[in-house]
Parts: C-alpha cells; structure tokens; sequence
C-alpha cells in the first residue's frame, strides 16, 4: 500500500517535471532580473558605498526622500516629465484614432495598404536615427529651415533645438512620427471587428457616412479607445528617456530634462546610489498607483478592465 | 470590411468623406517617408554639393563616397559587427527561452501555473528601476561583457503573453495523441509546437530583433569598451559628443578625398549614410514580417 502510493507519486513528480523544466529558465530569469532589481531597492533607505554588502549599510530611513523633494532640479524634471505626458495623452492620443478612421473611409484597399504599410515603419526605426534624423532636418541650415527661407516666410534662420520654448512641442511631433502608425494598428484591428451588418441597416436607415462614422464605428471602438487611455494615465509620471537624452541638450535643458535623466545623472553620473534609486521609487510608486487607480476607474465606468 | 456596394451614386458627402480620408492618408504618406527618402538622397549625394545647395528630390553629384567612409572607419565597421551579433543571439535565445515559457504555462498539468503567471504578470506593473538594475549588472559581473545585451531582457513577459495566447488555440487533439504515439513533452515542445507557431515566432523575432538592433541604452550605459559598442550609440556620439566634429574631420580626412575643390563628404553626408545603414537591413525583412506583426498584434490587442 505504501509501496504503490510512492509510486503514484513519483509517477507525478515524473509527470510534472518536464513541464516545470519548460518553465523554470523563463522564470529564474525573471528572478534575476526583474525582481533582483526590486530587492535592491533597500539601498534607497540606505547610505550605499560601494564594496559594502546592501544588507550592512547604514538605514537612513527617508533622508533620500526628504533631499530630493526640496531639489529644484528634481521638481523642474519632474513638470516636465508631466507636461511631456500630458502632451502625449492629449495631443498624441487622437492621432491613431484620425488616422484609423481615415483610413477606414479610403475608397482604394491598395492605397490602404501602402498607407498603412508606410506608417508603421518608423516603429522600427532607432530613435537614434529618428533623433539625428529631426535634429538635421530642423537644423539652422537644414531642410526645413532652408525650404522656408528659399520660400521668403522667414528671413532668418529659426533656431529650433536650442530655445527651451520650442522643445516640447519638437519632441511631441518628433514622438508624434515615431509612433502614430503603430498605434494605429489596434484601432484598425477594433473597426474590422464591427459587425458589417450595422452599416447596412444604418444606410437604410438613411444614414450618411458621417452618421455611420459617429453613430456605429465610434461607439464600437470606444471600449478599446478607453482602455487605451486608461493604460496612458500610468505612464503620467514617466518620462520618455529617448526623447530627453537624444532631443535634448545644453541649451534646451530647463524643458528637455526629464525624471529618469535626473535619475541617470545622479545615480551613474555623481554616483549618489541611493539617493538616485530614492528618485525611481518615488516615480514607480506613484505609477503604480495611478494603474491601479485607472483600474478602479475603468471598473467603475464600464465592464472594461485591464487586469 | 465594409464596402461601398453602389458606386455609381456616390452622394456628395461621399465625396466629402472620401476626400478628408485622402488627404489625410497622403499627409501621413508623405510626412513618414518623406524624411526617410530625403535621408536617402543625402547619403548619396556629394557632402560639399549638397551643402552649396538644398536638395529637394534627387541627389547632386551621387557618389557612394559616404558609404564607403562609413564601412571603411574601423569604430563605425565593428560597431555594425557587434550590432548584427547581439540581434541574432537575442532573437533566437529569447524566442527559443519565451516559446518554451509560454507553452509550458499553458499547460493545465503544470503544478502552480497560477503562482507563476502571477509572477511574470507582476513584473509588467512594477520594477526595480534604473539604478538598482544598474547594481545588479554590477554585481553580476556583466558590466562592459556581450551578455549584458542578451540576458537582461532574454524573457519579455509582454511577448510571452502574446505567445501563450497563440499557443492556447492549438488544438489539444494534436498534443494527446503526440503522447499517444509516445512523444515526451520536449519532443512535442520541439515537434508540434514550434512549428506551429511559426506566425507568432515571426512576430516575436521581429520585436525582439528590431529592439535589439536599435536599442542604444544598453551600450550608452552598460558598456565602456570600444570594440563592444553597437552602431546606435557609436551613431549617437557622432551626433552629440564634443568631439564628433573632431572625429568626422579625422574620418574625412582619412578618407583621402581632396576638400579643396569643393567636392567630398561632409559630417552631414557621413550621418546620413550611418543612418541609412542602420534602416536598411530593418527594411530588407520588413515585408516579408509584415503581415505576421499585424495579425500578432491584432491577436495580442484582442486577447490581452
């Protein structure tokens, strides 16, 4: 009786294994790597010196936290972070939405595919190479800059990189070319799935093509247009670290610098560890708090969830 | 999809209609490639030519001179060697290490999958941050080695997921009676499930491919050493440092191009080439993966 009930399970512990073989290497990299980072964490508690063991630093509870916060530095990369974001949720936002419904309307499917085809492609593109790309053609003797003086609209160069005033609004149509396209797709994929027959009685109806635009394709891609914007208010407080590093520069500074810059150049740059790992929390706990706010919410409103 | 059936009466607001989706489709046209197209005829045009006068539409005095400095520069050759290196070894580890993943996920027999899920799903809400994955890097030893590129991001949960959706469409005939004939589960990991999921491989190997061989943080930040560097970042600097200019009258002058009479590459030109040589090869394997990403996308967009 013993005998066969060892039997049975090593019969299960046999039957198991391969299946836990499968996922072991996936997950012991996410151990390493996903949450090793997370333990690490401590050091924002903590004076960290480097060839210390974490573990035998000294705690210093929130003084990281208290330093930073009464940083102006720290609240300029953060505004702009925000204002970066918001930007980015409110003027980025519609464009895929346009761009799908446009595209939607076409009368020509090749001229759609070519469209769609062509967008999509600075997806794959480095945003080194989208960066030096813009920086070149809206340099004082770039492309744009000639066009318009060749054109009499202006008669002296603009000077678009260095004056802070015009970075945000540069980066947000450089993002804007980036990644519209690509967004695009899953707004495209929500029209195919509305139901065709909707259309047609629509038309009996009487309904024009603006009417079925607003009445029918609308409402039936509202669930995924929420969904998407509930998915952008998580990434409020982040900032895009491309943008920032690769647009920005000396002169632009005071509206290019963003949280994750402030974070690199404290931590790596001036070696303040701990103090930079402070900053990244602080920014993470805030994120986090809003997903799961935007969660809430999306429960609330509709039967649309994200988790 | 949604048809026009009658043609021949096409209302006014059709017409409307048809024409606010026109121009706004060939804005978009034109403003996406555009740029890319501009880039090109730079890169093929004589650097001191093209600065003596804007060019439009076609290149001035085309000459591959550019691209010539740019495989000819020995940072700037290795750094595209190191670029292809790093995109092959992530591509096939990670889909290898996130198919396997996925798969074993999927499978009801397997004990505290509901743990594990949870597990993987966590790390898409929440990480450690920059710093602290520094430290770790650190530790680990993998600062300034090739492995600091592959490991690190070997499982993508996000890519897993969309796999796991994939796999769960397989039919579970075809599994049972694998077993049926005797199969061990790697064999039909191997056997059945790769081969059928060569859609979501496709797609899976384009991502993780395309953001290998454009990611520049890896190597601006985790690595010192020359000869490691990839092709985003050694392009980067050239933009950026202080020393580009230093670096791109170096290059032009090793080139032995005559500057004095108004013919020869520029810093601009040599830019342009390095960029069209880090599109190209994205460009070469785009069409063929097109219409897998779409419909992985799609399937992810749906299901996740």
């Amino acid at each position: 009786m013993k005998n066969q009930l060892r039997q049975n399970t090593w019969s299960k512990v046999k039957r198991q294994l391969p299946f836990q073989l499968m996922v072991w290497p996936g997950l012991i990299f996410l151990l390493i790597f996903a949450y090793g980072p997370m333990f690490g964490l401590i050091i924002a508690f903590q004076d960290y010196r480097i060839g210390v063991s974490f573990l035998e630093n000294p705690f210093v509870g929130l003084a990281h936290f208290k330093e930073f916060l009464s940083d102006s530095t720290f609240w300029m990369a953060f505004k702009n972070t925000v204002q970066l974001s918001l930007l980015k949720m409110f003027v980025i936002f519609p464009l895929p939405i346009i761009l799908a419904l446009a595209l939607n309307e076409l009368p020509g499917v090749k001229y759609k595919k070519i469209v769609q085809t062509c967008s999509y492609f600075p997806h794959f593109i480095s945003y080194v190479v989208v960066a030096t790309l813009w920086i070149n053609l809206l340099d004082t003797r770039g492309l744009v800059n000639n066009s318009l003086l060749a054109l009499n609209v202006i008669d002296a160069p603009i000077e678009f990189w260095t004056d802070p005033a015009k970075f945000k609004a540069l980066a947000t149509i450089v993002d804007a070319w980036k990644t519209v396209g690509w967004s695009a797709i899953i707004y495209f994929a929500a029209i195919t799935g509305v139901n065709a027959e909707l259309y047609e009685s629509a038309r009996i109806d009487g309904a024009g093509r603006f009417a079925q635009i607003w009445y029918i394709t609308l409402p039936s891609i509202m669930g995924t247009v929420i969904i998407m914007f509930l998915l952008s208010i998580g990434g409020l407080v982040s900032g895009n670290l491309d943008i920032s590093r690769l647009l920005g520069n000396a002169f632009n500074k005071e509206s290019s610098y963003i949280v994750e810059y402030y974070v690199l150049d404290m931590g790596l740059g001036t070696l303040r560890y701990s103090f930079a790992t402070a900053v990244g929390l602080f920014q993470s706990l805030i994120s986090v708090s809003l997903v799961i706010f935007a969660n809430i919410v999306s429960k609330k409103a509709s039967d649309v969830s994200m988790f | 999809m949604k048809k026009q059936g009658h043609k021949l009466r096409l209302t006014k607001e059709d017409h409307v209609v048809n024409m606010i989706a026109g121009v706004i489709a060939t804005v978009v046209l034109i403003v996406t490639v555009y740029p890319i197209y501009y880039s090109a005829i730079y890169s093929i045009s004589d650097g001191q030519a093209a600065q003596a006068t804007q060019i439009y539409f076609l290149p001035v005095s085309p000459t591959l001179e550019n691209y010539k400095i740019v495989f000819s520069d020995s940072m700037l050759f290795n750094s595209y060697i190191m670029n292809i290196l790093r995109t092959v070894t992530a591509t096939i580890t990670s889909v290898f290490l996130t198919v396997m993943t996925a798969y074993g996920i999927t499978r009801k027999e397997l004990r505290g999958r509901r743990v594990y899920s949870l597990l993987a799903v966590f790390t898409m809400y929440f990480s450690g941050g920059l710093i602290p994955t520094y430290l770790l890097l650190q530790s680990l030893n993998l600062l300034n080695t090739f492995w600091v590129y592959i490991l690190p991001g070997m499982l993508s949960v996000y890519n897993m997921m969309l796999c796991m959706a994939f796999i769960r469409d397989i039919p579970e005939t075809l599994i049972e009676s694998a077993r049926l004939d005797g199969a061990q589960e790697f064999t039909i990991l191997l056997r059945i499930i790769f081969p059928l999921s060569k859609p979501i491989i496709a797609t899976i190997a384009l991502f993780v491919g395309v953001g290998a061989w454009n990611d520049w943080y890896a190597s601006a930040y985790y690595i010192y050493d020359q000869a490691l560097m990839t092709l985003p970042t050694v392009l980067m600097r050239l933009v950026s440092a202080t020393d580009a200019q230093q670096k791109m009258n170096a290059l032009i002058q090793s080139s032995g191009v005559n500057v004095m009479n108004n013919q020869g590459p520029t810093p601009d030109a040599i830019r342009h080439a390095t960029m069209l040589v880090s599109i190209i090869p994205i460009m070469c394997v785009y069409p063929f993966l097109q219409k897998y990403f779409v419909k992985g996308v799609m399937v992810g967009a749906i299901k996740a």
